[in-house]
């Protein structure tokens, strides 16, 4: 893919994000496409395009909050590395139950982050709602992967040309 | 045996990452700097009307999913309208008269409140891009008046203040973020209880420090203030539900539900100062 076709991918998503995922809620929360696309860029492309998708799509949202400027982007930039050290480390990250638990994983660290950031009261349903978003992420991150697999007819490996 | 070359010694795509590593955090010591300003509102500028296309692309989605509302359910909801609309028209002929009494109070003492010329309509064209902080973005900047620290109301009750402008889109920090906070009064009780209001992390606001001494029941309607804010005195916030009262605190609080459907806003009105 075209590093066009991947700026306007990116640019889809946050508008997405942040304008029907703000009105339309699926379970009452907003999902983390950011994240879904930082990871599937991680397993999939090479570590530039998943750095540079988590720095302009961390910045575009960041843009779009009114608070903690530059928080998404250094979190997405850590996702971004973190899967990419697990490729070098050889690890394959490329099967399903790896994306789900890289996505749940992400999904809590992102919520307990922005947590962190607030000045004020928790409400005991917060932590019903940092479930219901994994529930929302995983299930999108799955119909991700099984689209990717039937387009593809298989699962891709991970190659060395990858990294270029 | 050949070993595969680490992230630390392939020179190329290291160059690449560690570039976007450093341009990233330019960008976040730019804008503690001010100098991205113009960039960001230019970004909000070029995105306005497609994030408006995928906002009413969401209420479409809205309007699909309440079409599968259970019939009871429907039901319930009609009876309980129709019980407060015979509230509501009972309480209109006896604010009829008040109604007249006050006006003629406020002109003897100069006393203003919200009047439809006061009120700027705005389009909302972005959301705050997570579950915990409540923001949204909206379709009037400093072209059009707005300014910082104003009050933004959708159907007579209060949905936040204006916290960022630029010059076509402007931020609204709604009033069930965990960080906002404004002075409110209890207007249904003789004396008048005060406190602050805060939204919490999840859901629903709560009616904070509120003293011991004072009474404040379920269903009461609690109003703002106008102390320590550029928010006019008056404005509606919501209704008490639940009163939480011990013996041994210092304060009292209560919960307070609010009509106002935050996530599906899509034109609210700024309190523009005269």
């Amino acid at each position: 893919m075209k590093a066009v076709g991947k700026v306007l991918i990116i640019l889809g998503l946050v508008w997405v994000q942040v304008g029907l995922f703000g009105h339309w809620r699926p379970l009452g929360v907003m999902p983390n496409l950011m994240l879904l696309a930082v990871l599937f860029f991680g397993l999939y492309g090479s570590a530039t395009t998943t750095l540079g998708a988590a720095v302009f799509g961390g910045f575009l949202l960041d843009n779009a909050s009114t608070v903690d400027f530059g928080l998404r982007m250094a979190f997405y930039s850590v996702a971004a590395l973190g899967i990419i050290a697990s490729r070098q480390l050889g690890l394959r990250v490329d099967s399903l139950i790896t994306m789900l638990l890289a996505v749940t994983l992400g999904t809590i660290l992102f919520d307990l982050v922005i947590i962190s950031t607030v000045n004020g009261t928790i409400a005991g349903n917060a932590y019903s709602m940092i479930l219901s978003e994994v529930i929302v992420n995983d299930s999108l991150a799955l119909i991700l992967m099984l689209g990717r697999t039937s387009m593809s007819g298989q699962q891709s490996k991970p190659t060395k040309a990858a990294w270029a | 045996m050949k070993r595969r070359a680490g992230l630390l010694t392939r020179p190329g795509v290291n160059r690449r990452l560690f570039g976007l590593l450093g341009l990233g955090l330019l960008l976040i010591i730019a804008n503690s700097l001010g100098w991205l300003a113009p960039v960001r509102n230019a970004i909000g500028a070029i995105g306005k009307p497609i994030t408006t296309a995928t906002i009413r692309a969401g209420g479409g989605f809205d309007n699909f999913f309440s079409l599968f509302t259970p019939i009871s359910k429907l039901t319930a909801e009609n009876q309980k309208l129709k019980a407060q609309v015979a509230a509501l028209q009972q309480k209109i002929s006896s604010d009829t008269e008040l109604k007249a009494q006050n006006e003629a109070l406020r002109r003897q003492l100069g006393a203003g409140t919200i009047n439809p010329q006061q009120l700027a309509a705005a389009e909302v064209v972005g959301y705050q891009p997570d579950n915990f902080r409540q923001f949204i973005t909206i379709a009037k900047g400093s072209n059009d008046g707005i300014q910082v620290g104003m009050a933004v109301v959708t159907s007579g009750t209060l949905v936040g203040t204006v916290q960022e402008v630029g010059p076509q889109t402007a931020k609204v920090f709604l009033v069930i973020d965990p960080s906002f906070r404004v002075a409110a009064i209890d207007q249904d009780q003789p004396d008048r209880p005060t406190g602050t209001i805060h939204g919490q992390i999840g859901s629903g606001l709560i009616f904070d420090k509120i003293a011991q001494n004072q009474t404040i029941k379920p269903s009461d309607t609690v109003i703002t203030s106008g102390l320590g804010s550029g928010i006019p005195k008056g404005i509606i916030i919501g209704k008490v539900q639940t009163v939480d009262k011990r013996e041994n605190g210092v304060f009292q609080s209560a919960q307070v539900s609010t009509d106002v459907p935050f996530s599906k806003l899509e034109i609210v009105y700024v309190v523009v100062r005269p």
